[in-house]
């Protein structure tokens, strides 16, 4: 009888959690009254196809996120494969946009993020690689809740975290998950779905 | 039964269980995945066209003296073919640590396997070409 009541009030958990909205990430604060969520800020960077990409440009959607830069000798390719993965399930959904940030804007030319697209076989109607000087892409990835600098010691030069981010119309972070784990990326897979069932109502 | 008639039926027991998940290069594999499956993934796929799927890579066959020089030294894309992504060197592998990896993707991966020794891999290393 004991266990049974356990299995209730635990299947009352579970489902309670799957039902709940994804929660607003970030710090956020009270301004009369009203509470502020943290939100991805104005920025301004270059394409593969050197044109300036901004907020304005992702508009009416959400989108997808990880840095990386090309050269990275370490955990890139794995989150990337991770990226392709999300990218293959969710290439047909207008709703959704893909953005790869790179960290290395020295090396990272559009011109060679438009190679490297075109070698990934990915639209770049739906998934832009995006550079800027780096002072830019690395001061936009705190707002991402990334780590990413610069580090002569660190493989390639630069120290960075392997996050996928997902963030909603509103500029808001809804969730992210380690682009190094498959595993995590497949619960990942479930927050995606819960924040298009929420514009899909 | 005697002690070793006795260890000799354990043992043929074990290697019939662990058949299908036995791996004759535990290092290789450990290494394999320190060294290169963030790129070439653990299952040897790697990435489209920016890294090379080495499931059928010509350098277990034709190019197979090549292999140990790779890894060792690295890759760097030639202008001529359409990858742009260097692969970069290992220079801390030993010679032997270099083999077991031969020998375990070898064995994982190319169909016609045959074990390489040490000796092959130290003679490899001596030939490198493009030696950096
Ligand atoms: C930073 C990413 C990276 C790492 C780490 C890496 N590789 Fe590579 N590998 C590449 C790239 C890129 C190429 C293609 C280079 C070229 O053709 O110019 C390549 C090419 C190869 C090839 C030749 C494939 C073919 O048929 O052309 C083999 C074999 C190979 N790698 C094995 C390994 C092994 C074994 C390791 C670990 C010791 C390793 N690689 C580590 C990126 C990597």
């Amino acid at each position: 009888m004991k266990q049974l009541a356990f299995l209730i009030l635990l299947s009352g958990f579970l489902s309670c959690k799957d039902q709940d909205p994804l929660p607003i990430l970030g710090r956020s604060f009270e301004e009369n009254g009203v509470t502020i969520h943290h939100t991805i800020p104005d920025f301004s960077l270059l394409n593969q196809d050197s044109v300036y990409v901004s907020n304005a440009d992702l508009e009416n959607h959400i989108y997808i996120s990880d840095f990386f830069f090309m050269s990275c000798p370490t955990i890139c390719p794995r989150v990337k494969k991770q990226m392709l993965r999300l990218y293959d399930t969710y290439k047909n959904d207008a709703l959704i946009k893909f953005v790869s940030h790179s960290i290395d804007g020295k090396r990272d030319t559009p011109s060679a993020l438009k190679q490297y697209a075109y070698n990934l076989d990915v639209d770049t109607e739906k998934w832009m690689f995006l550079t800027g000087n780096r002072g830019d892409v690395i001061d936009i990835a705190d707002d991402y809740f990334v780590a990413a600098f610069e580090d002569s010691d660190a493989p390639g030069g630069f120290d960075h975290s392997g996050k996928i981010i997902l963030v909603d119309k509103n500029r808001h972070v809804r969730a992210f998950c380690e682009g190094t784990d498959p595993d995590d990326v497949t619960e990942f897979f479930g927050d995606v779905q819960k924040l298009l069932n929420e514009y899909k109502k | 039964m005697n002690i070793k008639s006795k260890l000799v039926i354990s043992l043929l027991t074990l290697a019939a269980f662990s058949h299908c998940t036995y791996e004759p290069y535990p290092q290789g594999k450990e290494l394999y995945e320190a060294y290169c499956s963030n790129c070439h993934s653990s299952d040897g796929t790697g990435l489209k066209d920016l890294i090379p799927d080495i499931r059928n890579s010509t350098y277990y066959s034709t190019r197979k003296s090549q292999l140990a020089c790779i890894i060792k030294h690295g890759l760097v894309a030639q202008d001529s073919t359409q990858v742009i992504m260097d692969m970069p060197p290992a220079p801390k592998l030993s010679n032997f640590e270099i083999s077991n990896i031969i020998n375990y993707i070898n064995h994982q991966w190319n169909e016609d396997f045959k074990e390489v020794l040490i000796l092959d891999i130290d003679a490899d290393l001596e030939n490198c070409v493009n030696q950096k």
